[in-house]
């Protein structure tokens, strides 16, 4: 509680304030510049501030909550230990993301075998268990329990690229700006990405579930 | 339907077709059912995208954040201090290596033996020899012990070893041992010389007997050695050309000079047969 009061206090204290060079003292330029500088209360609001974007994305790469958030604790420990990588043109918040997605990658490939057949299973009648549903309806609950699960299936088999652009624009709702930022390509190129990437989503259940989707 | 009208359906049902996409997309549907089912099946997947929104809440601290910061900090700074001591190791090993190295090569240079041509035997020096046998013994294959046999020539003896490149003590020995035998030489061409001595059959022995031979045979000769004759002694062409000759010519010249012939052989102890050198004591000359 404390803890949380120092940081909200952090950012009322330096509002409406500028540094040497012009920047607004919350941007996220500015924390990462005093960052550099060594003032660690300054990642630490920018942790705050981003923490749930990335751990979003990343609960979308590894749909358990413990994996989600060894993630973004390893996002945010190399964002730490590379911050003199990150140039300031590019926005802080898709720097962090290309992170996710590279060690997100990375961990996948080398937790294959982990990620067994059983375990899903365990986990799926575990989160069925625990999160319960809104609906009062148990049929209904049951049926969009088996639509959430088909499709969770349908974008982790997707290729990265399409998978990154599912969840970026269809799950976590960013802008094609920057969606283009991340992708490093023109807003146009980053339509058609998505576009081609829903398309791939959609074939792939039917691949698996028939033509209808089991929808 | 074509990718382009498929394009049309996706964004129509993800809600970004604008004015026209919208109008193209509505007459397409009411003039296909298959366009119509893939905007149902498109619009379906729109709708299941919210509930994969809910994800559980993050549990991420902020000091869990720092203890992993702080943490990796110091393993690293553990990690960057163990590379040093390991760079420091491996520059020592090296150093260590270069020096044995270098006084290896610096003593290798001091003490480099003269050069000899591959597969030719060393020449030692330090062995006296005959004279003679330093001069005539020596192995003419190798120019290198050439050279080296006509430099000691006049200073001192000189030994080959073609066994080895360097004989042990021992070899050196029993070498002058050998060498230092007094060895009789003949002056003849091996060619010249006479056959080796043969063993007489017991018909040839007792053909002698019948001529009525004066010379007594000792027991052991011809017995079953495979005895040599020495053709020659140390007095040269005056001494006694004594062998077991066939059983002619000793019983002529037993005939002639009466002489009686006493030839001993013996067995040596290596089973191996060897002729005995008969001494001038041994010939004992009747008359």
């Amino acid at each position: 509680m404390r803890d949380t009061l120092r940081l909200d206090l952090v950012p009322v204290k330096i509002k409406n304030s500028t540094n040497s060079i012009g920047l607004p003292m919350d941007s996220d330029q500015a924390l990462v510049e005093r960052a550099r500088g060594g003032d660690f209360s300054a990642f630490e609001t920018l942790f705050e501030r981003h923490r749930e974007l990335v751990y979003r994305f990343a609960y979308q790469m590894a749909p358990r909550r413990d994996d989600a958030e060894d993630i973004v604790q390893e996002v945010f420990l190399r964002a730490f230990k590379n911050l003199h990588r990150y140039r300031d043109e590019a926005k802080f918040t898709t720097w962090l993301l290309r992170i996710a997605t590279n060690y997100g990658t990375d961990r996948a490939r080398m937790h294959t075998r982990r990620n067994t057949l059983e375990q899903q299973e365990a986990d799926g009648a575990l989160r069925w268990m625990t999160e319960g549903s809104q609906m009062d309806d148990p049929l209904t609950n049951l049926e969009q329990e088996r639509r959430k699960q088909i499709v969770r299936n349908a974008i982790n088999a997707l290729p990265d690229q399409h998978k990154n652009a599912i969840v970026m624009r269809d799950l976590e709702e960013m802008d094609y700006e920057d969606i283009a930022e991340f992708f490093e390509c023109t807003v146009g190129a980053a339509k058609l990405r998505v576009l081609r990437a829903r398309r791939a989503l959609r074939d792939e259940i039917v691949r698996t579930h028939g033509v209808d989707g089991g929808f | 339907m074509t990718h382009r009208e498929e394009e049309i359906l996706i964004l129509l049902a993800f809600g970004e077709a604008d004015e026209n996409e919208k109008r193209e997309a509505e007459a397409l549907v009411a003039n296909s059912p298959e366009a119509a089912t893939f905007l149902a099946e498109m619009r379906s997947l729109n709708g299941t995208m919210p509930s994969l929104r809910e994800i559980s809440e993050c549990q991420l601290t902020t000091e869990r954040m720092r203890d992993a910061i702080l943490s990796d900090a110091t393993v690293s700074a553990g990690k960057s201090r163990k590379q040093k001591v390991a760079w420091l190791n491996w520059g020592l090993a090296a150093a260590c290596l270069a020096a044995v190295s270098f006084a290896i090569s610096m003593n290798g240079n001091r003490s480099a033996a003269p050069v000899v041509a591959e597969n030719e035997p060393a020449v030692t020096s330090d062995v006296s020899l005959d004279e003679a046998m330093a001069t005539n013994d020596t192995p003419t294959s190798s120019s290198a012990v050439r050279k080296y046999a006509a430099k000691l020539k006049d200073t001192k003896p000189l030994i080959v070893d073609t066994t080895s490149t360097v004989a042990p003590e021992q070899t050196r020995e029993a070498l002058t041992q050998v060498v230092n035998r007094p060895v009789r030489r003949s002056n003849k061409s091996l060619a010249s010389r006479k056959p080796a001595a043969q063993k007489p059959s017991t018909e040839q022995v007792a053909s002698m007997i019948s001529l009525g031979t004066a010379g007594a045979v000792s027991n052991t000769v011809a017995s079953n050695t495979g005895n040599r004759g020495h053709e020659e002694g140390a007095g040269g062409g005056a001494a006694m050309s004594m062998q077991a000759t066939p059983n002619a010519d000793v019983s002529a010249k037993a005939k002639e000079a009466d002489a009686v012939v006493v030839v001993e052989t013996s067995r040596g102890a290596d089973g191996a047969n060897r002729a005995k050198e008969v001494n001038q004591s041994e010939l004992r000359l009747s008359g």
